[in-house]
């Protein structure tokens, strides 16, 4: 009875020796492409089992104030999606042009270390922009001014915010500026387990900067 | 007086007798022989057979064996504590009435376990293979050759380990106590040698990933949509730091926040300082240009438990964490 299990195990290995994946993202997906500055990129996790996060995002305790775990609902429009939700945004979206992941995070957190594919719009600069900035940002992804002054946002992309987790409320912030002019909530997708969710699986990041000395 | 004819009629007669004997004789010796070679064939079957039978079984008695023993060792272990509670149980209130009976307890105690195995093995494994009903029945034998002290022995042991299982156990679900069975258990051994084997193949095939799933790229003026856009994005940032907007309610607010997340940009920079190791680099020297004193070498080792097996074993190449 053991043989007769372990056979179809054996073969199966033997079979797929070649594209074999120890530790996949879901049963059915082992890894998933998309493109960074122009680089296509693997998103996969990592392989080594007895692989733990050791510095960054293992700490426990930042002081709340302003590092304050947040609600599970960011708005009660916007969806939460996790990272299998967001591995399909990439495929589905970024890589057809209709969605952009938002890095919602200051700048020198995004050059050390993000998803893939995201794009870093630090929060402060949609909470605190004037309509026209409004306009110019909302215009980039996807919006269109008609004739009368009316902001359409009929081809505006959808957009997959996230920040650092769920300590970090920089996605609020940013959310709150995209809501405040207007951006439609269906289109907006809110990433709560946000970096250190995705750090905590082990996938592949991007790293624009990186720190040597 | 004969004359020819008869003569040669009885001559015929005698020469027929004599070929019908030879002919007699002679197919007694022909079936002889064809006996003997039947004979000679079905002695070479049954050695065929006989070495076929003994090759096949030794063959899947050394699988069986496997099976049945952890089988039954696995039982022992997910299936005493109740079971040889009971056991204990039972000869405790025998060690009350053993004035009454004193010769029954240690015997029925040992009937009474080897039954219970036996049924259990049996309910479990309701498609016993002979080789395996042999196998119990070897254990109802060692087990009923051995001494009683020896039983009691074992018995006092057993409850001692159940003890500890079932305390172990009251911490654990059902579930993970399934997870034991023998089955379970041989399917986890397969997958963690293949594992380890994939996790070589891995490494040797993808020498260049980074240990930590991370991939460097440098802000190119690529083409896409998606490069554009974000440099579209960059360049906007870089004019609003130069022409800032009007001050709201709001920015002043956002304005500590951002200050307040500016300092654990700068925490988590120095937690994840990566450093490269370049030729004559030791973790000494490496502790010495961080920390200014070599004897922090150990604080790089810590940090590092998924890279470093030994202090003095570092790469070229390599990158390690140096924590702050």
């Amino acid at each position: 009875m053991k043989r007769l299990l372990l056979l179809p195990l054996v073969t199966s290995f033997v079979l797929g020796n070649t594209d074999y994946v120890t530790v996949k993202i879901s049963d059915d997906l082992a890894y998933a492409y998309t493109t960074d500055s122009g680089k296509k990129i693997k998103i996969e996790r990592i392989q080594d089992t007895s692989n733990r996060l050791t510095d960054d995002y293992t700490k426990t305790s930042r002081p709340c104030p302003p590092f304050c775990v947040q609600p599970t609902k960011i708005h009660p429009e916007i969806e939460n999606i996790a990272e299998l939700e967001l591995i399909d945004f990439m495929e589905n979206k970024v890589a057809k042009n209709r969605g952009i992941i938002i890095d919602a995070r200051l700048k020198s957190w995004f050059e050390l270390e993000t998803i893939p594919s995201a794009i870093n719009i630090p929060f402060p600069v949609m909470q605190n922009a004037s309509t026209k900035k409004a306009e110019l940002i909302f215009k980039i992804l996807g919006m269109k001014v008609e004739s009368d002054g009316r902001w359409n946002f009929e081809n505006a992309k959808e957009l997959a915010i996230f920040c650092n987790g769920v300590w970090c409320e920089q996605s609020a912030h940013f959310i709150s500026g995209m809501l405040k002019y207007k951006y439609p909530t269906s289109k907006l997708h809110y990433y709560r387990s946000g970096f250190q969710g995705w750090k905590l699986l082990g996938l592949t990041t991007i790293v624009h900067k990186e720190i040597k000395k | 007086m004969l004359n020819k004819d008869q003569y040669n009629q009885e001559e015929y007669n005698n020469y027929y007798q004599q070929e019908m004997q030879g002919a007699e004789i002679s197919q007694g010796g022909s079936g002889e022989s064809s006996g003997g070679k039947g004979a000679i064939f079905a002695v070479l079957g049954l050695i065929i057979l006989g070495v076929g039978g003994y090759f096949g079984y030794k063959a899947f008695s050394q699988g069986s064996d496997n099976t049945t023993d952890e089988t039954l060792v696995v039982q022992h272990e997910v299936e005493q504590p109740s079971a040889s509670i009971q056991v204990a149980e039972e000869s405790q209130g025998k060690e009350e009435t053993s004035e009454n009976s004193p010769k029954e307890s240690p015997k029925n105690t040992q009937v009474e376990q080897i039954t219970h195995s036996v049924q259990s093995v049996a309910n479990d494994n309701a498609q016993m293979s002979p080789e395996e009903i042999a196998k119990v029945v070897q254990m109802v034998m060692t087990q009923m050759n051995k001494n009683p002290e020896e039983i009691v022995k074992e018995t006092s042991k057993k409850v001692e380990s159940d003890t500890a299982l079932l305390s172990a156990l009251s911490d654990t679900d059902v579930d993970s106590v399934k997870e034991e069975s023998s089955d379970t258990k041989n399917l986890e051994e397969a997958l963690k040698s293949i594992e380890e084997t994939q996790n070589t193949t891995v490494k040797q095939s993808s020498v260049k990933v980074d240990t930590y799933n991370k991939v460097n790229v440098e802000s190119s003026s690529s083409t896409d949509e998606l490069s554009q856009l974000s440099s579209q994005i960059s360049s906007l940032m870089e004019e609003n730091d130069i022409t800032p907007t009007k001050t709201t309610s709001s920015s002043s607010s956002t304005k500590s926040y951002t200050e307040s997340i500016k300092k654990e940009v700068v925490v988590r920079s120095n937690e994840m300082r990566i450093i490269v190791v370049k030729k004559g680099d030791t973790l000494g020297k490496i502790a010495k240009r961080a920390y200014g004193n070599v004897m922090e070498y150990k604080k790089i080792y810590r940090a590092n438990p998924d890279m470093l097996n030994r202090p003095d074993r570092i790469y070229i190449g390599q990158k390690l964490r140096i924590p702050k």
